[in-house]
């Protein structure tokens, strides 16, 4: 029977329960990250694909709009983004600091190239997303099929 | 402008409620930080808006609980996944010295915020000291 049920964690600093909840702690965040995030950059992103554009989106919640950039160039999109800790003040300290802060900067490839003019992003919620239409050439072309 | 989010007393205990099964839940990063008058917790929950926020406080337990609109794009194909896409639940135990009663919520930017003043007993105090 655990000592600690992970779960009913409790909201004042505890170092030594700390210890010993913040490997399974670590492990269940963890969870969240696909695969493909051990091999990857901050911040983490997914990317669709569809006959007429591509989308990614990247988790960043809590950040201004000044501390968004992004840039394509040829079929790779750049996110930089910055996001400092909260200022503490006098008498105020940190008990527990899980949530990331720094600045990053990563690159993403898109599937296929975009037409960089009409790409847009907008930032809602926490979540940055990014629509990067196809670009014309690169557009599956149909061919009419004459019977 | 932060958006209050609704809290809800339960002042009866029940069962924590039950969690979806899709999309899948995960417990959102937090941080605390000690202020002389209050606890303030910060939680990560992108694509949460308030209305999609609760906040629940029963039996010295508080839960922190948001959902996501919208998962992925539907009718897209996925060409990469480096992050899962779920709703939120973490709960914590509430020591005495916290009035949770008086809890100020609110949710911006995917960020749920957390201001739990301290009980008048637990403020630091400052003791004069006089001569003996």
């Amino acid at each position: 029977m655990p000592i600690w049920d992970w779960d009913f964690e409790p909201l004042s600093w505890d170092p030594w329960a700390d210890l010993a909840r913040a490997r399974e702690r670590m492990e269940s965040l963890l969870r969240r990250v696909a695969p493909a995030a051990l091999r990857a950059e901050f911040p983490f992103a997914n990317v669709w694909s569809g006959d007429q554009k591509a989308v990614v989106e990247a988790e960043i919640p809590g950040a201004k709009p000044q501390d968004l950039e992004v840039s394509v160039q040829g079929d790779d999109l750049t996110i930089r983004c910055s996001r400092p800790p909260e200022e503490t003040k006098e008498g105020e300290r940190y008990l527990r600091q899980e949530r990331w802060h720094g600045e990053f900067s990563r690159s993403v490839q898109l599937p296929f190239p975009v037409d960089e003019e009409r790409v847009s992003a907008t930032y809602k919620d926490g979540i940055l997303s990014v629509e990067l239409p196809r670009a014309a050439a690169a557009k599956p072309s149909r061919i009419p099929v004459e019977s | 402008m932060s958006d209050e989010v609704k809290v809800v007393k339960v002042a009866d205990s029940g069962t924590p409620a039950e969690q979806p099964a899709s999309p899948p839940t995960f417990a959102p990063a937090v941080d605390v930080i000690e202020t002389p008058d209050a606890l303030v917790v910060l939680a990560d929950v992108p694509g949460v808006t308030k209305h999609k926020a609760d906040v629940l406080f029963e039996q010295g337990v508080l839960t922190i609980r948001g959902e996501v609109e919208k998962v992925g794009e539907p009718g897209m194909r996925l060409e990469l996944e480096e992050y899962q896409t779920g709703n939120f639940h973490r709960s914590f135990t509430v020591g005495g010295g916290l009035d949770v009663s008086h809890v100020e919520a609110t949710v911006k930017d995917g960020v749920l915020r957390l201001v739990i003043p301290k009980s008048a007993a637990l403020k630091p105090r400052l003791i004069q000291i006089k001569e003996g």
